[in-house]
């Protein structure tokens, strides 16, 4: 495996471990989104390149653990679609997380810049 | 190769119910493909993977489940069996019917066609199917076939001929047990997880009402 797949696998086990509070974050901000306005929140944050592979069995998860809920949507034009919404233990679980990620980074960054 | 969206509900929904996936789910999980594909005019095959691996992200088939279908398999097969014996032996239904070891090839054949086929065989070329999907060219299922139907036979050939000649009785119970006990059997085949070959694409939408039997059977008659 070269150098450059090395970070690419790096960034890519980074991103798998915080996804969860990306999503929560990204829905915190819109209200409510389907999953293709969540991965353009998240793609403008620079975290493009997330297939819908990846972003609906996530939102499955997140609504399994009843962290947040959903609603299909029929509209006349385009497609129906599946908004979902932040509960009020996903919001509980973002404020945790972001709490963890505060102090993570920051021992982190001690350790990489001494 | 682009793949249409229609052959990628098929293939995804035929994937998700191997899987063990409930009925009600994949409906939601099609339904929220097709939406994204509609919505972004994405390849489905690129937005999400082939069906195969993006089932499996979904619901991973474990070995526990395919054991337990094999297993209701065979007991369906128990069941056509019983039923088989208690027409072809005839009788009043009060008399007892022998069951001796050359019925058990009969019991073979119904298990190996209902249970070991679809589930080994079948399962795989339905696996392989859901991993290549928009390929231009696709291998055919047709070896494969022949080769497990071949050694199908050639298993069940063996069985009867070990067992030729040898009429010793193994059991002899009631026709009416026979059709009591095949009928119970039998019923599991509409409580069983979809057969390896299910490929139809959900017909009712996750946000459509909840039709009930009573609307659907209101909505067949004149």
């Amino acid at each position: 495996m070269g150098r450059r797949n090395v970070r690419e696998d790096r960034q890519s086990q980074w991103l798998k471990g915080v996804l969860d509070l990306a999503v929560l974050a990204a829905l915190s901000r819109e209200t409510s989104a389907y999953g293709y306005t969540l991965m353009a929140s998240l793609a403008d944050l620079g975290f493009d390149g997330i297939k819908g592979g990846t972003i609906y069995p996530l939102l499955g998860r997140l609504e399994d653990d009843g962290l947040v809920k959903s609603e299909w949507v029929t509209g006349e034009a385009g497609p129906p679609r599946k908004y979902f919404w932040l509960t009020a233990a996903g919001r509980a679980e973002l404020d945790a997380g972001r709490d963890g990620w505060h102090t993570f980074s920051t021992s982190m960054t001690k350790a990489l810049e001494g | 190769m682009s793949t249409s969206q229609w052959h990628y509900s098929r293939a995804l929904a035929e994937q998700l119910r191997i899987n063990g996936v409930s009925e009600s789910k994949v409906r939601e999980i099609v339904a929220q493909v097709e939406s994204h594909v509609g919505s972004t005019g994405e390849d489905p095959v690129d937005a999400f993977g082939q069906p195969v691996a993006y089932a499996a992200q979904w619901q991973p088939l474990s070995p526990l489940w395919w054991v337990r279908r094999v297993g209701v398999a065979g007991v369906v097969s128990v069941g056509v069996f019983c039923v088989v014996m208690a027409v072809v032996k005839g009788g009043p239904w009060t008399a007892a019917v022998t069951i001796d070891r050359s019925d058990v090839v009969t019991l073979a054949t119904l298990f190996v066609l209902l249970a070991i086929l679809p589930w080994t065989s079948e399962l795989w070329l339905s696996r392989r199917r859901g991993a290549n999907l928009g390929e231009s060219h696709p291998p055919s299922d047709w070896p494969v076939r022949i080769a497990s139907s071949a050694v199908a036979i050639l298993g069940v050939t063996a069985f009867a001929w070990l067992s030729d000649g040898s009429e010793s009785t193994i059991l002899q119970v009631t026709r009416w047990h026979l059709v009591v006990v095949g009928l119970i059997g039998m019923s599991l085949m509409f409580r069983a997880p979809a057969h390896p070959g299910d490929p139809a694409r959900p017909v009712d939408a996750p946000w459509a009402p909840h039709r009930t039997w009573r609307t659907r059977l209101r909505r067949l008659l004149p």
